[in-house]
């Protein structure tokens, strides 16, 4: 397998710089990752026997530039994914699988360019708000709280070294940047509610749908959303992984990528 | 020198246990905690309390914005004003202020302020806070990414509005208007004088001097923390070529005065207790909403208490220490407040003589001794400079 490399890929005619992380062999699959950064190391390199990666953090995020030139309405990240894919070489159809915020930019991608999406894989899914199944407010946590709430286990070693700064001073100062710029970069999107109209654009998603949810998913409740999203995507099918929360790209990230990649196969 | 008379309006009702059994005091704060019908017994105690300010020689009364919380019961403070602008004569009434990234179109404000400056003849200062993360991006559910893009928008169509003798159409991001022409407008002319509160962000000290602007430091950690922000916000003034008019700022402090320090303790200390440790009972993930501080205040070094328990449990001596409050005999009081406005040159107190759970009776009393043996002791400091920012029909007390 060819070493992971990172690249720098310009957008908006030049305006914004994100990073991509490309790794693997197979067709092409993009990837995009949940609020706290790219951190499902482990994750990636399962898809990646099966895919070559691209993951991308979008603007905001460590690595990135000229965030402030892309407003935040949703056909602006929307657009700033059609501009990627191009500068990417990858004009047919690709395997496009989200995270959490991750997934809430995936389905975007699938309503409003729906040829550009060959198979679909959304995971902890924000995007939709049902007022029988309000969520907690990520941005308004606490450290602690937080944990608690995205992990199914704090005690786990996900979780743990999710929570666990470096113990370098200058590390942790880098660190705890990368996870605040995360935040940010998420909730200019997501601000108050993670619901900015998918409901009124998934007619239009073609691609064959995974919805991947972690059992004890304290964010996004699997029972009420994922029915909410199979009314939304008929065509789609769900698999639900016992044991796992939010997090379960960290938590159970073989059987999230063998998932995922069987999904892909068309399996 | 000039002196206002802030007030907060506090609810202070709340449970002696409050801290302990509640989750925060702003934002999500049970609303069964509060009795409307003593809510209105507190209108009318801290209106007469403004009120009284405007007769016994302060500069003017301000009044603030926040929203679902115990700490003040303003949510609007163009409605108190609107009270104020009948009920007294002669002063400033200051709006510390609108905040004004949060009204759809911000015309709004541009309206209601002229109005009440129709209504007081011309005696309101317009306050423009950015307002804090709490409020702005949790109760009225701002984005914190461009709240302060926002705000500054805003800024730039109400003075528009207040300036343009024609009507005109405004192309903004966040506000798009093809008539722009509000009715009334300001007896102040061009515009009332502005001042912007701050916490201290380096971005708004560039601002204000950019915009010509008064800056009202609104911090409550006491005048050691107020001599810091000053000896970083001079030199910024110096940089735009402007004159350190001490009157272009200000800060608020908490003042007791009594008969000796002793006397001031016993008056004022379970007072000033309960406002820290009821009233700045603030849920942690509440603080500092991601991107509320931009990303140049970050870089900058600002680090955000982010920390799952935090506790605000201050005790009298500690408050004293910090100089939270500066407390004592009207000399000791006198003597304190003149070292201090002279250290940082500063023309503006924003008094807090009215502070958490205290009542009408004890308010009344410090507040008139604060007017009548310590403020005219001070009259005389910075009587060299003109207050550019202040009311044009408000009346200025001799010497100030």
């Amino acid at each position: 397998m060819p070493e992971p490399q990172q690249r720098l890929v310009r957008t908006f005619d030049g305006a914004v710089e994100v990073p991509v992380r490309i790794t693997g062999e197979g067709p092409p699959l993009l990837y995009l990752h949940g609020p706290f950064g790219l951190v499902e190391d482990e994750f990636i390199a399962a898809l990646a026997a099966g895919a070559t990666v691209y993951a991308p953090s979008p603007p905001g995020f460590e690595g990135s530039e000229g965030a402030e030139f892309v407003h935040e309405d949703v056909t602006e990240i929307t657009l700033h994914h059609d501009d990627l894919l191009r500068a990417l070489g990858l004009d047919g159809p690709v395997d496009v699988v989200g995270h959490s915020f991750g997934a809430f930019l995936a389905e975007e991608i699938a309503a409003f360019y729906p040829s550009r999406v060959r198979r679909l894989a959304l995971i902890s899914a924000l995007g939709l708000w049902l007022e029988e199944a309000p969520q907690p407010d990520l941005f308004g946590l606490t450290p602690g709280t937080l944990a608690r709430t995205i992990f199914a286990d704090i005690e786990s070693p996900a979780a743990r070294r999710m929570f666990t700064p470096p113990a370098d001073r200058e590390e942790a100062r880098l660190w705890n940047r990368a996870r605040r710029r995360g935040l940010i970069g998420a909730a200019k999107y997501l601000w108050p509610l993670p619901d900015k109209g998918f409901r009124r654009r998934a007619y239009r998603v073609r691609a064959p749908t995974l919805l991947l949810w972690g059992s004890e998913d304290a964010v996004v409740p699997p029972g009420p959303y994922v029915d909410a999203y199979r009314a939304l995507l008929p065509d789609a099918t769900a698999e639900v992984l016992p044991g796992a929360g939010h997090m379960l790209v960290e938590e159970q990230p073989a059987e999230a990528a063998r998932a995922v990649l069987s999904h892909l196969r068309g399996a | 020198m000039k002196f206002y008379f802030f007030h907060l309006m506090p609810y202070r009702h709340l449970p002696d246990n409050f801290s302990e059994e509640h989750h925060s005091v702003w934002v999500d704060i049970p609303s069964n905690l509060l009795d409307p019908r003593k809510t209105g017994e507190l209108y009318d105690e801290y209106i007469d309390e403004l009120v009284l300010a405007s007769t016994l020689g302060y500069d003017g009364v301000c009044v603030n914005e926040h929203h679902q919380n115990g700490y003040g019961l303003m949510p609007s403070p163009n409605i108190i004003a609107a009270a104020l602008a009948r009920q007294t004569k002669d002063v400033a009434i200051v709006l510390l202020g609108d905040s004004i990234a949060l009204y759809n179109p911000p015309t709004r404000v541009a309206e209601e302020i002229a109005m009440l400056d129709c209504m007081s003849g011309g005696r309101i200062v317009a306050g423009f806070p950015v307002g804090t993360s709490m409020d702005t991006n949790y109760c009225y559910g701002q984005n914190p990414v461009t709240l302060r893009e926002k705000y500054r928008e805003a800024e730039q169509l109400i003075t528009r509005s207040w300036a343009e003798p024609e009507p005109f159409a405004f192309n903004g991001r966040y506000t798009q208007l093809r008539y722009v022409n509000i009715w009334p407008r300001p007896i102040q002319q061009p515009r009332p004088p502005i001042w912007i509160p701050g916490g201290g962000s380096v971005e708004t000290w560039d601002w204000v001097c950019e915009r010509g602007h008064m800056y009202a430091a609104l911090s409550f950690s006491g005048f050691k923390r107020s001599q810091k922000t000053f000896e970083e916000f001079w030199p910024v003034v110096d940089s735009y070529d402007l004159p350190r008019n001490p009157y272009r700022a200000g800060i608020i402090q908490f003042i007791g005065v009594g008969d000796s320090e002793e006397h001031a303790e016993e008056l004022y200390a379970e007072h000033i207790e309960w406002f820290y440790n009821k009233t700045q009972h603030v849920y942690g993930g509440f603080i500092d909403a991601p991107g509320y501080r931009t990303e140049k205040t970050i870089a900058g070094g600002f680090t955000t208490e982010y920390t799952d328990v935090r506790i605000i449990e201050r005790k009298w001596a500690q408050l004293i220490d910090e100089g939270v409050i500066i407390h004592g005999s009207p000399e000791q009081v006198t003597e304190k407040l003149e070292w201090l406005v002279k250290e940082i040159n500063l023309g503006v107190i924003m008094v807090m003589a009215h502070f958490g759970s205290m009542p009408h009776d004890l308010a009344e009393y410090n507040m008139t001794r604060i007017a009548r043996e310590v403020i005219p002791n001070l009259r005389h400091v910075h009587s060299e400079w003109e207050d550019e920012w202040y009311p044009q029909h408000a009346r200025r007390a001799p010497g100030a």
